[in-house]
């Protein structure tokens, strides 16, 4: 796979990053016609067609199978708010925030009641587009002139 | 151009959380109630305004929401040690997710009583409090035993040293 990981944008001449920026902005473009028809991870159906299942996240990873959390889901604001059940809940069992669990349990009933009545939030969203976990320029390969070569790690 | 991905593994999410700004253009102010854009994502409203996707471009000016949402879960800012931390996201989430509010700067002594008040009657704050004075009374445990482990470990060196086995 040709180029080298972006690590720090700092390093790059003002031509280079430009050109990192406007490529970039060239691959999201590509990416945005792909689309989904809900918030979860993607799998394949008993077919071998590309489908959404549940959600993929680590860092509620308590079991074998627990990184994969609930969904999918009709829109963010319901994915959100399951979060938040799922930390409620992991709370209250003291599998989660074990050193302050009060405090984490009355942010999170705070941050459910700030989700609930969050008006951006409440919006209608019709289709739904890949996101990267972790977006930052270590999982993007350059080449010398700073145009982007290649998108890594996509996964969970 | 390559993309890699490994299916199983990868989500999907809403236009402005999967185009609005990706960590490498995010800035860390906004974590401290700062939501100006950084200069990287500037550009990159730039950029889509150049291709004729205002749409995209939009989706970096609006995505602050889901920053703060997906880097509240699973970060831990709740001990006493990130008492400023928490209060300074709490502030950017409540000015972000409710821009109308303009929410005050409190302490928090002033949160805690405000939230214990407001959620005195969810059934399961009973169990979390329970839990939390567990908490409590191991910490002040270890906070006696661990220092007199210390001295008495220190002590113990002196001894050897001054017997003269070391």
């Amino acid at each position: 796979m040709p180029g080298s990981p972006g690590h720090d944008l700092d390093e790059l001449s003002p031509q280079q990053l430009d050109r990192f920026i406007d490529t970039y902005a060239l691959e999201a473009i590509k990416l945005s016609s792909v689309k989904f028809a809900a918030v979860g991870g993607l799998c394949l159906d008993n077919a071998g067609a590309i489908t959404v299942g549940s959600l993929v996240d680590t860092r509620f990873c308590n079991g074998p199978d627990s990184n994969h959390l609930g969904g999918p889901f009709k829109s963010t604001r319901d994915q959100y708010l399951y979060q938040i059940e799922a930390c409620l809940s992991a709370i209250k069992a003291g599998m989660l925030f074990r050193l302050s669990p009060l405090r984490a349990y009355l942010a999170h009933l705070e941050v459910r009641d700030l989700i609930l009545d969050c008006a951006a939030l409440a919006e209608e969203e019709p289709e739904f587009y890949l996101k990267h976990p972790d977006g930052t320029a270590d999982n993007i390969l350059l080449d010398e002139s700073g145009a982007v070569t290649a998108l890594l790690d996509w996964e969970w | 151009m390559y993309y890699l991905l490994t299916l199983n593994r990868a989500n999907t999410t809403c236009k402005v959380a999967a185009f609005g700004g990706p960590r490498w253009a995010q800035p860390d102010h906004f974590w401290e109630g700062n939501m100006a854009l950084s200069e990287n994502e500037l550009k990159l409203i730039e950029a889509y305004e150049r291709h004729g996707r205002e749409d995209l471009a939009h989706c970096v000016r609006n995505a602050r929401i889901h920053q703060l949402l997906f880097g509240f879960f699973g970060h831990n800012m709740y001990t006493p040690w990130c008492t400023k931390e928490f209060l300074s996201s709490r502030h950017a989430m409540k000015s972000t997710l409710n821009p109308g509010s303009s929410p005050k700067a409190i302490t928090i002594q002033e949160w805690d009583i405000e939230i214990k008040r407001k959620y005195e009657g969810d059934e399961g704050l009973a169990m979390v409090r329970e839990l939390d004075q567990r908490q409590l009374e191991t910490r002040s445990r270890s906070d006696i035993v661990y220092p007199l482990q210390r001295v008495m470990r220190r002590s113990w060196k002196c001894c050897r040293k001054i017997m003269g086995r070391t």
